[in-house]
């Protein structure tokens, strides 16, 4: 691409057009103060908007952010003259950045979305979700145009780490006041990705369960108030309103999960016996684990057996499948 | 619900000039046709363009099965119990799009298609030495598609009939949600084919299987069926939870032996909603207003999610005393069930896959 260098007015660049941007949450603050110190290194690209003298940002958006910050009246720049086509001018900014470091999935998506303009989904798949590193697939195509178009609130989450980017995925296709609050429940605890991915399927599940909203779910006074106290981590808080999710979208399992904890605590089990049911419930098959260090650990696990075999609390357990 | 017509049919060159490609493409006169190289080709086409030119679901794919046409059915794992039918595959896909379907996750191919190469079938059938000595008894086409749906289409029955004459002992279950059984009733079946109805409780029925007929509508067809001399078989498959099952499942359960008494029915199937995990997310997407997967799933020692034991028990233990009040002493399994849940519904455990077989067998035999 052909430039001329050129110093321009700040006044004179237009820095609410965002079509060539491909940054997203990326803090301007260091970037000033490496200009304070040792002054721009690498003038941005420009391109002239129409006939008005004014001028598109097609690289350097916190550059000159910083610049004006910093109280800059003109920029030194690189005019791209003769005007390259709009979608030249977008690859030109795409490569720029990718060359400088990884993107992030909220400027994968923006990047995904701006370059569908130009190109053809099937091109946009087999070249630039590579170039981006993403699998070439029409799923990661639809998941990047997804997280792209995502609402400013949802992005600026996942930028600031709240929102993980499975989460944000499904935060997309909800409601908004759904997603408000979901991206709120986030912003107050503290979840790993799957975790985030367990409470937003028994959130989704409940209110369609009780023809509710998801934001329904959440304004319930339980979780309301763990969110209110002080005295939990943002882990712990998350945890907590994860076990009144499950309390109540499994509400069966539950019960069966605290009824065999009370029974296996009044068998009295020697501390190297673990009785363990099936898994969820699921068959008949109780497992009796005895842990042995020595050959007298085995002889008292068979003095042992005959009462755990007689008491009728293990005789319940094991006839009420039957 | 009217008989299903393509929006757009693709034909595999390769069988361009068989007479069953001949006789569908007639029967879709004015249908937009388009030919392929082959149905792999087109299928990984639609999978790699983000916005596929028609929807699969409307598009009725003609081609070559180049696997087995007939195969044990793929059941479920121990301890699940199974009953060991055989599936004979005619196609792959169904137009009822019903929102629980396994289809939906379960397969490659979007199309609904169908294999024309019959002849091929033919041979393998008459090859077939579990078909000659007796060991497969029950055969069906509903696994990857309801029997029915294309029959309009195809005329499948009417040409497979001359086979299973030849093997005396053999049955072909046509398993359906339709109620078309005009192409069946004028047949002379000699009690080689039994058919069998998708029975569910209206509420399920009107929102999760709006592509199939009204339930009223398959029992009005069964016993259409049943005044023609076939044998039924009903199918109480997926059982769904819902706020008030029991008064919908209890209904269909008087509708259905309004309409047919219980000497007409070779036997009645149980199965709870069950599904492989990814295709919650999957149906969902497709059906929104859907809240069936929403309710208390817990996964199986299939690693299927199921409800929980001790709601299929209940559920399965009131409407297998429903069916036996209504219809008297019916033979009625479990699809896919465990011990446990066997005892609770039905009172009775079948030691092994091998005892269902032949329970069911001995029905048709």
């Amino acid at each position: 691409m052909q430039t001329t260098m050129r110093t321009v007015d700040l006044e004179r660049i237009q820095q609410q057009d965002r079509t060539f941007v491909v940054t997203a949450g990326r803090a301007v603050a260091r970037l000033a103060q490496s200009i304070r110190s040792i002054g721009l290194i690498n003038p941005p690209h420009l391109a002239a908007a129409g006939a008005s003298g004014s001028y598109r940002i097609v690289c350097g958006f916190r550059r000159i952010e910083a610049l004006a910050r910093l109280g800059y009246a003109q920029v030194p720049a690189r005019i791209c003259e003769p005007l390259p086509a709009e979608r030249d001018l977008l690859l030109f900014a795409l490569h720029d950045n990718i060359g400088q470091r990884d993107f992030n999935p909220v400027e994968q998506g923006e990047a995904i979305c701006r370059l569908c303009r130009y190109v053809r989904p099937d091109e946009v798949i087999a070249t630039y979700l590579p170039l981006l590193g993403l699998p070439a697939s029409a799923r990661a195509l639809g998941e990047a145009l997804a997280l792209g178009q995502a609402d400013e609130g949802l992005k600026q989450a996942m930028v600031q780490g709240d929102v993980h980017q499975r989460a944000a995925l499904s935060l997309a296709a909800m409601q908004p006041g759904d997603r408000e609050a979901m991206i709120s429940l986030f912003r107050h605890t503290h979840m790993s990705a799957s975790k985030q991915a367990e409470v937003i399927e028994a959130c989704d599940d409940l209110a369609r369960r009780e023809r509710s909203a998801v934001a329904a779910v959440l304004q319930d006074q339980a979780v309301q108030s763990v969110l209110r106290r002080a005295d939990l981590s943002l882990s712990q808080k998350g945890d907590q309103v994860r076990l009144w999710l499950r309390r109540r979208r499994l509400p069966r399992l539950v019960h069966s999960e605290e009824q065999f904890a009370r029974t296996r605590r009044r068998l009295k089990l020697p501390a190297n016996m673990q009785l363990q049911p099936p898994p969820f419930f699921e068959g008949s098959a109780y497992v009796l684990h005895i842990a042995l260090e020595k050959r007298a650990d085995l002889a008292a696990a068979a003095h042992e057996l005959p009462r755990l075999a007689a008491d009728p609390l293990l005789q319940n357990l094991l006839e009420q499948d039957r | 619900v009217s008989n299903f017509r393509p929006e757009r049919i693709l034909v595999e060159q390769d069988v361009l000039g068989l007479p069953e490609t001949g006789r569908v493409l007639a029967r879709c006169a004015g249908v937009p046709q388009e030919t392929i190289a082959t149905a792999e080709h087109a299928i990984k086409e639609f999978h790699r363009q983000g916005a596929p030119s028609c929807d699969p679901a409307r598009a009725l794919l003609l081609c070559r099965n180049r696997g087995r046409f007939l195969e044990p059915c793929p059941g479920t794992k121990a301890p699940y119990r199974c009953c060991c039918y055989a599936i004979l595959n005619t196609g792959t896909g169904c137009p009822l799009d019903c929102t629980y379907c396994v289809l939906q996750a379960y397969l490659n191919n979007p199309f609904i298609t169908l294999y024309v190469n019959w002849q091929d079938m033919l041979g393998e059938l008459e090859q077939s030495i579990a078909l000659r000595d007796g060991s497969v008894v029950r055969i069906g086409t509903g696994e990857y598609g309801d029997s029915l749906a294309l029959e309009h289409l195809t005329g499948f029955t009417e040409w497979i009939l001359p086979f299973l004459r030849t093997r005396p002992g053999l049955v072909l279950e046509l398993q359906t949600k339709t109620a078309q059984v005009e192409p069946l009733l004028g047949l002379a079946h000699q009690g080689s084919i039994v058919v069998s109805w998708s029975l569910n409780a209206e509420p399920v029925a009107d929102s999760e299987e709006a592509g199939a007929a009204p339930v009223a509508a398959r029992l009005a067809a069964a016993r259409r069926a049943m005044e023609a001399g076939y044998r039924l078989v009903f199918h109480f498959d997926p059982v769904i939870y819902y706020p008030g099952w029991e008064e919908g499942y209890a209904r269909t359960v008087r509708l259905l032996a309004e309409q047919i008494p219980g000497s007409a029915i070779a036997w009645i199937s149980i199965g709870f909603l069950r599904f492989m995990p990814g295709l919650k997310a999957l149906a969902q997407k497709r059906f929104p207003r859907t809240d069936i997967f929403a309710q208390e799933f817990v996964p199986g020692l299939d690693h299927k999610m199921r409800y929980p034991q001790a709601l299929r028990a209940e559920m399965g233990a009131r409407l297998g005393g429903w069916l036996r009040q209504a219809l008297g002493d019916v033979f009625i399994y479990l699809c896919m069930e465990h011990a446990p849940v066997w005892r609770r519904c039905l009172g009775l455990v079948p030691a092994s896959n091998a005892e269902l077989k032949q329970m069911l067998d001995r029905r048709v035999g």
